[in-house]
């Protein structure tokens, strides 16, 4: 049933012939009885490497000659045995021995066969420990390469002059939903990216690659991002044969530089509003400035050529004591709106509500703007309603409407203004309608604004804070403001509030 | 000081300010003559041959630089002495440098005005 080097059946001139031959290659035989796994034959080179310094170990009992074997090992060696015993097949296995010189590593082959008729167990035995030695380390480095190369985020790979796949390796490939079997050598570039299109970023690369170039490009495929860069691939004479590339997965880079963009973005953002602020307040203050100096300048030039006039005795001129008057009050307005802005600022615009007649308010604010109205050449006419009980701050209610009939006068000036109040059933509206340049449709939301006006501030006076005062007084009333065009050109500004309760009742 | 007195030209976009300073110029015995733009005023400076400008700077439309730079180039009242009056910030450097033979920042003092006035565009008859 054996069959081998050795003939079925060994007698001591054939073993010690083939123990001759073998000791020339290095390799051992010894042979075993099945009565204890007894030694019967040790060759010269088994002797060796089993560490039987006897020169005839015949009789050696399995516990002497199998002591050389590595612990781990033993209990393998003799299941072998055994097994060979029982009839079973050949078996092979590298296993450790303790020699002199050190461990080593042997390739033990086991097998049945017969000894002048008797049965018994062939082992040969050689050292493998330099070859194994190399092997592992060779097996090791291929392991680890492999690896790498499949953890790599990376795709390697080759391709001929036709741009069929050649090579392709890389944790990368698995993304591409590629794989080393249908990559080799089986499509092109073209079949792979599903286009003939030559000036497809990758193709011209790899055409380019191998007309001699060095190409680094860009490629966005399966929703990543991959920064490749291919090369002419050439032969040992030199001539280009195909191109080989290499590409990295960047796609999260390019997220991070997208984020960083879109960080710089906002911070430049915020840097401009922050800018636009800077500019607005310096704009403001500018204004602030000369809306502030010009009445003063016409109230301090008129009250010192009075004094001039009544110092020499002479008739004080009648105009520059109007003209004084109406500085006065230019000046008084620009302080409340000022004072109103801050405590809009800071938070401390809270009402102080108390029942009132709107018609009889407005009527108050409409008297005492006559004068003004008259220097603008503006005919101001009231209409006022019966019961317009609103629940409110009466200083507050005056600075909005006397805002609203500032800015009249001002984008009105020498046409009709007209004041009217009315009644609804749960609300009282308040309507100050002037005839003057209106507002243009695209500023009629930003003339709310703190600073912003329907026109250039160089063209009107005032410091652009009416109509934001108005809004918020208006709101913290709980009424709404709005514009309105004036049928016939002009803009109408309209106050709703809720109608109030009769005094009886009035909230403090 | 000359025989046929040369008005005064103001120019001020605010009505208020053009009637105080026409009302104390007149009363000083200055005959004046308004404008309330920059684009007027530079009418008047050939039209009326002012002896002097009382001049604002923040207008609407041709402001109070605008017209200095464009009165430059009109030779023929190039010599008229412009004075600035100014609401605020520093303008001074930039006032001179267009020309402006004084600067006065608002509000201004009787006085000084009329001084300026009397030393640029001589007393009044």
């Amino acid at each position: 049933m054996a069959s081998g080097i050795l003939a079925p059946d060994v007698d001591d001139r054939g073993a010690a012939l083939a123990a001759r031959l073998l000791d020339d290659i290095g390799s051992g035989l010894y042979i075993v009885t099945l009565d204890g796994y007894r030694l019967r034959f040790a060759s010269a080179q088994a002797r060796a490497l089993l560490n039987l310094p006897a020169p005839d170990p015949r009789g050696e009992p399995y516990e002497r000659w199998a002591a050389s074997w590595a612990e781990p090992d033993r209990p393998t060696l003799r299941a072998l045995l055994d097994g060979i015993a029982a009839g079973g097949k050949p078996s092979r296995l590298i296993h450790q021995v303790t020699l002199p010189l050190g461990i080593r590593w042997l390739r033990t082959t086991l097998r049945a066969s017969t000894w002048n008729g008797r049965p018994v167990i062939l082992c040969l035995s050689t050292d493998v420990t330099e070859r194994r030695a190399s092997e592992f380390i060779f097996t090791q480095q291929e392991t680890r390469l492999k690896l790498l190369f499949s953890q790599l985020p990376a795709v390697v790979w080759s391709v001929d002059r036709e741009l069929r796949f050649t090579t392709g390796i890389g944790g990368g490939l698995e993304w591409l939903d590629l794989s080393q079997d249908r990559v080799l050598g089986s499509i092109t570039l073209m079949q792979y990216f599903r286009t003939d299109d030559p000036s497809f970023p990758a193709i011209a690369a790899h055409r380019r690659a191998l007309a001699g170039e060095r190409v680094t490009y860009e490629l966005s495929w399966h929703g990543r991002t991959y920064e490749a860069h291919v090369e002419p691939f050439r032969d040992d004479r030199g001539d280009i044969v195909g191109a080989i590339g290499v590409s990295l997965d960047v796609t999260r880079r390019t997220e991070a530089e997208r984020e960083r963009d879109r960080l710089l973005a906002a911070e430049r953002d915020a840097r401009r509003a922050a800018e636009e602020a800077l500019r607005v307040r310096e704009e403001f203050l500018s204004i602030a400035s000369h809306e502030l100096s010009t009445p003063l300048m016409s109230l301090q030039l008129s009250v010192q050529t009075l004094a001039r006039a009544m110092r020499r005795g002479e008739a004080p001129p009648q105009n520059l004591v109007d003209v004084a008057e109406h500085q006065v009050r230019r000046l008084g307005r620009l302080v409340d709106e000022l004072l109103s802005v801050s405590r809009l600022a800071s938070g401390r615009l809270d009402p102080e509500l108390a029942v009132l007649d709107l018609s009889e308010l407005a009527a108050d604010v409409v008297r005492c703007f006559e004068q003004d109205a008259a220097r603008a050449r503006c005919a101001l006419t009231f209409e006022g309603a019966a019961g317009a009980l609103v629940a409110a701050d009466r200083s507050q209610l005056e600075q909005v409407i006397t805002n609203l009939l500032a800015n009249a006068v001002k984008y009105g000036a020498g046409q009709p203004v007209q004041v009217a109040v009315e009644v609804a059933a749960e609300r009282v509206e308040l309507r100050v309608i002037d005839h003057g340049i209106g507002v243009p449709p695209d500023r009629r939301e930003a003339i709310f604004e703190r600073f912003e006006r329907a026109v250039s501030s160089r063209n009107y006076g005032g410091l652009g804070l009416g109509l934001y005062i108005a809004r918020a007084i208006i709101a913290r009333h709980g009424g709404t403001i709005a514009h309105r065009d004036t049928p016939g050109g002009g803009a109408t500004f309209a106050v709703e509030l809720p109608l109030g309760e009769a005094p009886d009742g009035a909230a403090g | 000081m000359s025989a046929a007195p040369r008005p005064i030209l103001v120019v001020d976009d605010d009505a208020d300010v053009r009637e105080v300073l026409e009302t104390m110029l007149s009363i000083e015995g200055y005959r004046v003559v308004l404008a309330a733009s920059g684009g007027e005023a530079l009418h008047l400076l050939t039209s009326a041959r002012p002896a002097l400008v009382l001049l604002d700077l923040m207008m609407p439309g041709l402001d109070g630089f605008d017209f200095c730079a464009r009165r430059r180039q009109m030779p023929e009242v190039a010599d008229i002495p412009i004075v600035i009056l100014s609401g605020g910030g520093d303008v001074r450097a930039r006032a001179l440098e267009v020309g402006a033979a004084a600067v006065l920042p608002k509000p201004v003092e009787l006085r000084d005005l009329l001084d300026t006035v009397e030393h640029l565009a001589g007393p009044a008859v």
